[in-house]
């Protein structure tokens, strides 16, 4: 771990014009079968006005463009006069302390920041919490007339109602503007896990589902965690006393939700940036877990923040894929341009 | 010719296109592998108050106390930042 090392650098400005905090992270997800890549995970290549690699997008794009954009503005002849900090972190992938927050809390903060890991076209003004529950259920030795093949039937039940639930879900997270036109409600609640007995010729006596649920800005993961708990104990109760009480028990990633106003002025700033690099009109859309969260309740100064990217997600060559990839003139170059138009509007610039 | 700064740095940056692709291809070369929890690690707290020393959030409107799993801290401890 001592070869991962977060990286912050602070452009000073002239003075008297506000600062910019530009975090991206450098850690990736692992590469997978490398027989599903076109030229390896780790052999950047340029493929039909794309780069291909683990990383391309994810998020090498972000360090990428506001790296370029604030030494392209220097080229110009241009100087910002509130400080610029670009940070580059680890540890996102898997939401751990040690990078943004880590580097938050040091303390490097600004006016405001851009958490540069986000999808091409869009500017993510709220990001989803997530909870992984592992349920338990275990037949009852003591119930008279039980079978222990009841886990059975226990098993798709539970599994039924949580596709019920999961439905629901989808329809309320979808009901939210910030998510109605992404593909985030499908993903709204998934079974991870799905699992009874351990040999074979021989009943199970217990079963074991795991359910990763979204959690929307306004709600709260102990609410999410109420219901699934609710959920368990109604289908349980069908049960009789054949099963024993279901345990639920959080295990694994735990995220809070996060949001900030659409009416921050910062987020007019780099909206209006955005249409400057690109000539359109920006999404104002949630993403999913990711670091925002941090800067967004833990910052230790607070600090409108909002996350920008040059990614796409759900497609062939998507983040997280094989043969994951960015398109240099639909996505790097506008994401670059957009970065330094948001440094001179909201830093604000001088002949250097 | 304009003095807008846009206008000038959209310039430089299209300028330039082909050292922002090598950037970031050179920056892809490098795998920087995630973080593996492991069922020992310590939790965020613990993780701030290494890094921080003193180990304050801002906002408990989350906690991750409650939950262990979360926001892991790897084997090893902190990295320098």
């Amino acid at each position: 771990m001592t070869d991962r090392p977060n990286v912050v650098v602070t452009r000073r400005g002239s003075g008297d014009g506000r600062s910019l905090l530009l975090l991206a992270h450098v850690d990736v997800v692992p590469e997978g079968p490398h027989e599903l890549w076109r030229h390896g995970p780790f052999n950047p290549t340029i493929e039909n006005g794309a780069l291909v690699g683990r990383g391309a997008a994810d998020d090498k794009s972000g360090i990428t463009a506001q790296t370029m954009a604030l030494l392209c503005l220097e080229r110009a002849g241009l100087r910002s006069k509130g400080d610029v900090i670009l940070a580059s972190v680890v540890d996102e992938e898997s939401a751990g302390a040690n990078g943004t927050l880590a580097t938050l809390l040091r303390p490097h903060v600004a006016d405001a920041s851009v958490y540069t890991d986000g999808m091409g076209g869009e500017i993510h003004i709220a990001q989803l919490g997530g909870i992984n529950l592992e349920i338990e259920v275990q037949y009852n030795p003591n119930s008279a007339g039980v079978t222990i093949d009841r886990i059975m039937e226990v098993m798709p039940a539970l599994h039924q109602e949580m596709q019920v639930f999961a439905s629901q879900r989808r329809a309320e997270i979808a009901a939210d503007p910030r998510y109605a036109e992404t593909a985030w409600p499908d993903y709204a609640v998934r079974i991870s896990l799905f699992q009874a007995g351990s040999y074979d010729h021989s009943n199970p006596g217990a079963g074991r589902l795991h359910v990763s649920a979204y959690v929307l800005p306004g709600e709260s993961i102990e609410g999410m965690q109420t219901r699934i708990n609710t959920l368990v104990t109604e289908v349980a109760a069908c049960f009789g006393d054949a099963i024993l009480s279901p345990r639920v028990t959080a295990v694994g990633r735990v995220m809070p939700p996060s949001a900030v106003d659409p009416a921050e002025p910062f987020v007019g700033s780099v909206a209006k940036s955005f249409t400057r690099a690109t000539g359109q009109v920006p999404r104002l859309t949630g993403m999913p877990m990711s670091d925002l969260f941090q800067f967004l309740l833990y910052s230790p100064k607070p600090m409108p923040t909002v996350a920008m990217g040059a990614a796409r997600w759900g497609v062939p060559g998507g983040v997280h894929e094989p043969n994951e990839s960015i398109l240099i003139d639909d996505h790097l170059i506008p994401f670059t341009k957009t970065l330094a138009s948001l440094i001179i509007d909201w830093c604000g610039v001088e002949p250097a | 010719m304009t003095n807008d700064p846009h206008f000038l740095v959209h310039t430089e940056i299209d300028r330039y296109r082909d050292e922002i692709v090598t950037f970031c291809q050179i920056s892809s070369a490098f795998q920087v592998s995630i973080a593996v929890p492991t069922a020992t690690n310590s939790n965020v707290n613990d993780g701030l108050s290494a890094t921080t020393g003193t180990g304050t959030l801002r906002s408990m409107s989350f906690d991750p106390m409650k939950y262990p799993g979360s926001m892991q801290t790897p084997v090893g401890g902190p990295v320098p930042t």
